[in-house]
């Protein structure tokens, strides 16, 4: 009997729970509902006409009145409102909730206690492109939870303020680092050229993921023609997953002529590599790729020979090897070049 | 009645009651840490996560369908597909053979035209005869070939597929616009170790379907399809976010799972050798990929949702169930390896729980029904005994149910609060009918196993649930074999 009590009571208490939990979730959304609303008509003004002493006050109050409830559904009205704005904007919001009080708000949202709180506050600070947090976000690269770290990357690499590079350089090139590299490459790529040596000392990492993203980083970051020697030296990497990167990177930067190391890939015994290759080829305004490619052809994957297939129709719109590799893709019934022409009649090559 | 029959009796019942105690604790300990991971997660991400649409080096995915006399709701099933917002996305629907008009309604409603088949694919599949892409969503690719199965259609599928992950679905399954991305953030937290990800299967009768989007969740009325959300939400936020935790998952629905192209392919994708290849896949992968990489990991994103539609009737209902059986029960055969230290908790708590509670208690539970009538009836049995037993058995039913409910609420919120009330109504009632009438089954499928019977592969009225749209299909819908 005791422990059928027990399970009465355990059954009871949770039904209540989620009773109770259900009531004051639908008073919240009420109270959320109409939030919004408010918000909405005062985001319209500032991002609209500008900041007039009327609207400061407005949004001073406004801001006075946030509580735990109202605090996140701001900050996320706001970045969705900054997701799509151009820079002017972005600094004539910043410069009203400067005023407003609302970054003071935000800047002690970064120390509270539950992860997701810390990592939008960081979040709507790097779409302000807020200066003055930099310091606190770049404490935060170490944060316990890993959505803080990542907010706290792209924030700063959506920030863009030299005083981070530093800490981003050392997140990105150690091995055992918590972030995704991913993200890393991201923020840093938006530095532009003051981030190449970063990706220079990628390169040579002994941790493949680093030596990876590096690779992109590198065309990203450098002038076609420097990128392309660098990428080069990259081709004889013991890793696949490295030689299709630096391929893939190859093939973002394109040019008039195919490097040798480049061609010889579409033979390398990886078959991952060799798409790439075949990728990476239909960038390049060579005869040399046209012969490649069509060789290629015969290649055992299915999905090199497609990629070789979009990538024969792709030379054929480049001003040198275009003529020639059409009339070559003319010459031919392979089903590669077949499908090719039909997905880009599509629109989806 | 004899005093020896009465002392085994007493004998098996206590044994019946010792594994029932234990399967309680031992699920109510399972649904207690998935609640303890689902608070870790919303901690986490809070009430307004979304998945970033801005990942960089994002991977793509090669959606796999595979539709045999699916014409009801196939088309639904696509757009809902189609309308997810991930990208790069590529849908390939393999018709596996159909003769319902399934490949005719896609032909019409996506414009198809042909594209090569091309060669050197990389799994043995029957034939595929015919390619094609969509003119008005070339992200559309249906291959016609000739039927050979489920696990067939999907490794065509595989070998058409472009990205680098593969997702398998059903066709009469609808996924949440956001399920792809949701599914990626699991993948995108540990690149190097998650090699795989099943998502969330929820119950889409009874909800408000738009252009293939469920956007009311509801739980249906009727106490068949009640007790299935129940036994979804239990299975599914209960379990598998716990197995999940433990790297002990095994199996990823195949209604709704997410691989990597090149692990499934080395793998061999999916097998024709036994009637559950969604758990047979995920078995192989363990056994064969683990003893050399045991840090790899089989993974669960409980807000990846996809939505099926289940039997609404008994007769449905009782040869799927049986046909999970037989599948689960060939891959406990042909898995014996992974009882081994080496695999971890997959093999010290995942496979014993499967073997004990899954394959075991459903015979013991028949056994003990089938003694408490002939006692009752020799009235040797105590009423307040029995009565207690009974209020126990329900207590403990209804908790897990209560528990997973709780899951929900904690993290998804996905119904309203009556609906909520519906699963924990017909929870309630479970046991006294739900539960004992899939043990039998259970018990069924396990005697047809041992005597190497397989099962028929039963009948369901498809279209019912999706609810396919007026005017897209002109011919009125049939019955259909569930799947293959």
């Amino acid at each position: 009997m005791i422990v059928v009590g027990v399970l009465l009571c355990v059954n009871l208490l949770l039904i209540a729970f989620v009773y109770l939990r259900r009531v004051r979730q639908s008073l919240r959304a009420r109270r959320a509902a109409d939030f919004i609303a408010r918000f909405e008509a005062l985001l319209d003004e500032v991002t609209g006409e500008g900041s007039s002493p009327e609207l400061v006050e407005a949004l001073r109050q406004f801001v006075s009145d946030l509580d735990e409830l109202s605090r996140p559904l701001a900050a996320t009205m706001l970045i969705d409102r900054l997701r799509p704005a151009a820079p002017e904007t972005r600094a004539q919001v910043c410069e009203v909730l400067r005023r407003t009080g609302a970054l003071d708000l935000l800047l002690r949202g970064i120390g509270r206690r539950t992860p997701w709180r810390r990592a939008l506050a960081v979040r709507t600070l790097g779409f302000l492109g807020e200066e003055q947090a930099v310091p606190v976000v770049v404490g935060h690269l170490s944060d316990r939870n890993r959505y803080v770290r990542e907010a706290a990357v792209r924030a700063l690499g959506r920030i863009g303020d030299r005083r981070a590079l530093l800490p981003l350089e050392a997140i990105f090139l150690d091995s055992e680092r918590n972030v995704s590299s991913g993200f890393v490459y991201e923020a840093l790529v938006a530095f532009g050229a003051d981030a190449a040596p970063v990706f220079r000392q990628g390169l040579v990492s002994h941790d493949e993921t680093i030596r990876v993203a590096s690779c992109f980083g590198i065309a990203a970051a450098l002038a076609p023609e420097p990128a392309r020697t660098l990428l080069a030296t990259m081709l004889d990497d013991r890793a696949a997953s490295v030689r299709s990167a630096a391929l893939a990177a190859l093939g973002r930067i394109g040019g008039m002529e195919v490097p040798a190391e480049l061609a010889r890939l579409t033979r390398d015994e990886e078959r991952s590599v060799r798409r790439a290759a075949a990728t990476s080829l239909g960038a390049y305004d060579d005869e040399r790729a046209l012969e490649t490619l069509l060789g290629v052809l015969r290649d055992p994957d299915r999905d090199t020979v497609i990629r070789a297939g979009e990538s024969l129709l792709r030379l054929g719109r480049l001003p040198d090897v275009g003529a020639e590799a059409r009339s070559a893709i003319a010459a031919r019934d392979d089903w590669p070049l077949e499908r090719a022409r039909t997905l880009d009649s599509l629109g989806a090559v | 009645m004899s005093q020896t029959l009465v002392d085994l009796f007493a004998i098996v019942s206590l044994a019946i009651f010792v594994v029932f105690l234990i399967y309680n604790l031992f699920t109510l300990a399972l649904i207690a840490f998935s609640a303890h991971e689902v608070t870790l997660l919303k901690e986490e991400r809070g009430d307004l996560f979304r998945p970033t649409r801005e990942r960089p080096l994002r991977p793509g995915i090669s959606v796999l369908a595979a539709a045999y006399n699916e014409r009801p709701v196939i088309l639904s099933s696509v757009r809902s597909l189609l309308a997810s917002d991930y990208d790069p996305l590529e849908v390939v629907v393999v018709d596996d053979g159909s003769t319902d008009g399934t490949f005719e309604a896609l032909h019409e409603a996506f414009d198809l035209v042909p594209l090569p088949v091309g060669d050197r694919f990389q799994l043995e599949t029957e034939q595929i005869e015919a390619l094609y892409v969509s003119r008005t969503d070339p992200r559309l690719r249906v291959a016609r070939k000739q039927n050979g199965g489920r696990s067939d259609a999907l490794n065509a599928g595989f070998n058409l597929a472009y990205q680098e992950l593969v997702a398998t679905v059903d066709a009469d399954s609808l996924l949440d616009r956001d399920a792809l991305a949701r599914i990626v953030e699991v993948f995108a937290a540990d690149p190097d170790r998650v090699i795989a990800v099943g998502g969330t299967i929820r119950i889409a009768n009874g909800a408000v379907i738009e252009n293939g989007i469920v956007t009311l969740p509801r739980v249906p009325v009727r106490g068949t399809q009640a007790s299935q959300v129940g036994e979804y939400l239990r299975g599914f936020l209960g379990a598998r976010i716990a197995w999940a935790a433990m790297n002990g998952l095994l199996i990823i629905s195949g209604a709704f799972g997410v691989f990597r192209r090149d692990l499934f392919r080395a793998v061999g994708g999916l097998s024709r050798a036994t009637m559950g290849e969604d758990m047979e896949l995920v078995m192989r992968m363990h056994q064969w990929l683990r003893p050399d990489h045991p840090e790899l990991r089989i993974a669960f994103a409980p807000d990846a949702t996809s939505w099926t539609e289940v039997p609404s009737g008994l007769g449905p209902l009782r040869g799927q169930r049986v046909r999970w059986h037989i599948g689960l029960l060939d891959n406990l055969r042909l898995h014996k390896p992974l009882w081994r230290w080496r695999y971890g908790a997959l093999a010290t708590l995942a496979l014993p729980y499967t073997l004990a509670f899954e394959v075991i208690a459903p015979l013991l539970q028949v056994a003990g029904y089938a003694i408490l009538i002939v006692l009752l009836v020799f009235h040797q049995v105590a009423f307040e005994y029995a009565i207690a037993f009974l209020i126990g058995v329900l207590l403990f039913g209804q908790l897990q149910t209560a528990g997973a409910i709780l899951i929900e609420e904690i993290g998804f919120e996905r119904y309203r609060t009556r609906d909520l009330f519906w699963i924990g109504g017909w929870g309630l009632l479970e046991t006294f009918w739900y539960r004992p009438l899939t043990a039998l089954w259970r018990a069924w499928a396990t005697l047809l196993w041992l005597t190497g019977t397989r099962a028929s592969w039963g009948t369901i009225p498809r279209g019912e649930a999706l609810g396919e749209q007026p005017g897209e299909v002109s011919r009125a819908p049939e019955p259909a074999p569930l799947s293959r």
